[in-house]
């Protein structure tokens, strides 16, 4: 019996962004931005200061809500509905500076998370295994750990749900290099375990290391779409765009 | 000496309103970012409430009905009007529940008319007991036991269980709570009406000791914003330590000297804002939008 020729099966497509326009009032930050994620796939979302990164993440989590263009996770359309229904179909935003309740003990950033989960992720023994030094501040609140520590717990927080797409903001931002180390760990652990990933970053070589595809964002548009090699072997595209 | 000790218990079961009012002020202000006036009506229309059901159903009765009649209230004033305030600014927030007060107050004029009124508890409970020196109505004492029993358990709503939680996170982060897929609509819902069914609670039990009139609600909201200023506004034990401490600070002016026992109070509060403007428990910390 032959085998017929099989056609590698294209990764299914996670989460689309199909042509968004995105305002702050009359400020006009996201022009017809594209993208999209494949299951268990590593996507870097990079660019400048102020060009629209996050602006992309909160369009894509219902928190500004784009005007236009279409935003789907497995087909479905999420413009138009609210975060919190968002959130609970598996899109977790883990946002700029973390957002860590500082009036909460970590084990309670912890259980609110499983709390408010509509299916649970990991387990905690998960989340400890992997994050040993959360272990070791249960108790702490929220402004009293570190911020490699704060990372950690906000990526953890997201683990302990269900997560279809995780989206993080700028990781290892403000953090020393040995933590940031650490924090790259934590991300290629969780390419392992086959979480699909929009990672944004100003840190180019710390994105480029993890990430499957980039694409590169300036002033509100997508200009490139491609794999890490083209951006580390094209230094015109990097100086252009990321000024590296 | 006995003077004295009557007008410790009598600030303790005064503070202990002030505190159940500012509890509800407090944690409303803390999840909806709402400036309450309104507040002070939840009062009065539990009093009413309760007036009403003790005279012709019963005591016990009173003390069902009066919480849940100013919960539903409470829900309905917040779906249809408050819902739209919530992202105004403060004088917005504050006129309409201004207005909604002046509204509540006018329509107990109508209904009940500008007499004080109040109702007798059954004669089981109208005794006294002895404290050492003094002799003491037992039914005073009851409903100081019973507010704290009452706060205990809001207590350990927010402090122990999954909506007090998710109550707790939004009080520092709203977005955050959000985009964990937390319900903070709902957990608003629950806090509002949870702080009015105190109020409405309150309002009804105290009357058999405090007379009503329409314009209780305000005679009431208006020193229990001071107990939120002094005790830290967002805070439940400040609103706990700030409600006594006024409380005590009234009753005990009255015995010394009666006229200032209104105007002491403001002082305190003056006092407060000068030295530490956060309120005595209250932290200056920055609230997330
Ligand atoms: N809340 C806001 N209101 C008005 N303008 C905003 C707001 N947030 C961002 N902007 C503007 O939108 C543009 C894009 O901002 P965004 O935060 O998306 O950039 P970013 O790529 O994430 O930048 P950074 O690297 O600094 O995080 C910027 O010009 C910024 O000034
Ligand atoms: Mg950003």
């Amino acid at each position: 019996m032959s085998t017929p020729a099989t056609i590698p099966a294209a990764v299914t497509t996670r989460l689309r962004v199909d042509g968004i326009n995105t305002y702050y009032g009359d400020s006009h930050v996201l022009r017809d931005v594209s993208l999209h994620i494949g299951a268990g796939e590593t996507v870097a979302l990079l660019g400048r200061n102020g060009v629209g990164k996050t602006t992309t993440l909160k369009s894509i989590v219902g928190w500004q809500k784009p005007r236009s263009g279409s935003v789907t996770l497995d087909g479905a359309e999420l413009v138009g509905r609210d975060m919190m229904s968002i959130a609970r179909m598996g899109v977790s935003l883990v946002p700029e500076e973390r957002r860590v309740f500082t009036n909460l003990t970590v084990a309670e950033n912890l259980k609110i998370a499983q709390v408010t989960a509509r299916k649970p992720g990991w387990t905690l023994d998960h989340v400890y295994e992997k994050f040993p030094r959360l272990r070791e501040r249960l108790t702490h609140k929220g402004d009293e750990i570190s911020g490699g520590e704060k990372q950690m717990l906000a990526i953890a927080r997201a683990l302990l749900q269900d997560v279809k797409v995780l989206l993080l903001d700028e990781p290892t931002e403000g953090l020393a290099p040995l933590i940031v180390r650490e924090v790259e760990n934590v991300i290629r652990e969780i390419k392992a375990a086959g979480i699909t990933t929009l990672l944004v970053e100003q840190n180019l070589y710390s994105a480029l290391s993890v990430a499957d595809r980039c694409y590169i964002i300036d002033q509100g548009e997508i200009k490139f779409e491609g794999t890490p090699q083209q951006v580390r072997d094209d230094a015109a595209l990097r100086q252009r765009y990321l000024h590296v | 000496m006995e003077a004295f000790f009557e007008a410790l218990l009598g600030g303790l079961v005064l503070g202990l309103i002030y505190v159940a009012i500012a509890v509800g002020l407090t944690i409303i202000f803390g999840t909806l970012r709402l400036v309450n006036f309104a507040h002070g009506a939840f009062y009065a229309i539990g009093a009413y409430v309760g007036l009403v059901i003790a005279q012709h159903i019963g005591v016990g009765w009173a003390f069902v009905a009066a919480p849940i009649a100013v919960a539903l209230f409470a829900v309905l004033l917040d779906r249809l009007v408050l819902r739209s305030f919530y992202d105004k600014e403060p004088t917005a927030q504050l006129l309409v529940t201004f207005g909604i007060a002046l509204v509540v107050e006018e329509t107990l004029r109508l209904i009940f008319g500008a007499t004080t009124q109040q109702y007798q508890m059954p004669g089981s409970l109208q005794g006294s007991v002895t404290l050492g020196p003094i002799t003491y109505p037992a039914y005073r004492l009851l409903f100081a036991a019973g507010v704290i029993v009452m706060l205990a358990l809001v207590w350990l709503f927010i402090e122990r269980t999954n909506y007090g939680l998710i109550v707790r996170a939004g009080v520092r982060d709203r977005i955050m709570v959000q985009l964990l897929g937390g319900n903070i609509r709902q957990a608003s819902t629950i806090v509002f009406a949870l702080g009015a069914a105190i109020a409405g609670l309150v309002g009804a039990a105290a009357t058999p000791i405090y007379s009503i009139d329409p314009g209780t609600g305000f005679a009431f909201l208006v020193p229990s914003f001071v107990v939120v200023v002094v005790g830290g506004l967002g805070s439940f034990w400040g609103a706990v330590l700030g409600g006594l401490l006024i409380g005590e600070l009234q009753s005990l002016t009255n015995l010394a000297y009666a006229p200032a026992s209104n105007v002491v109070i403001y002082l305190c509060m003056a006092l407060v804002l000068l030295l530490r403007p956060q309120g005595l428990l209250g932290e200056s910390e920055v609230i997330r939008q």
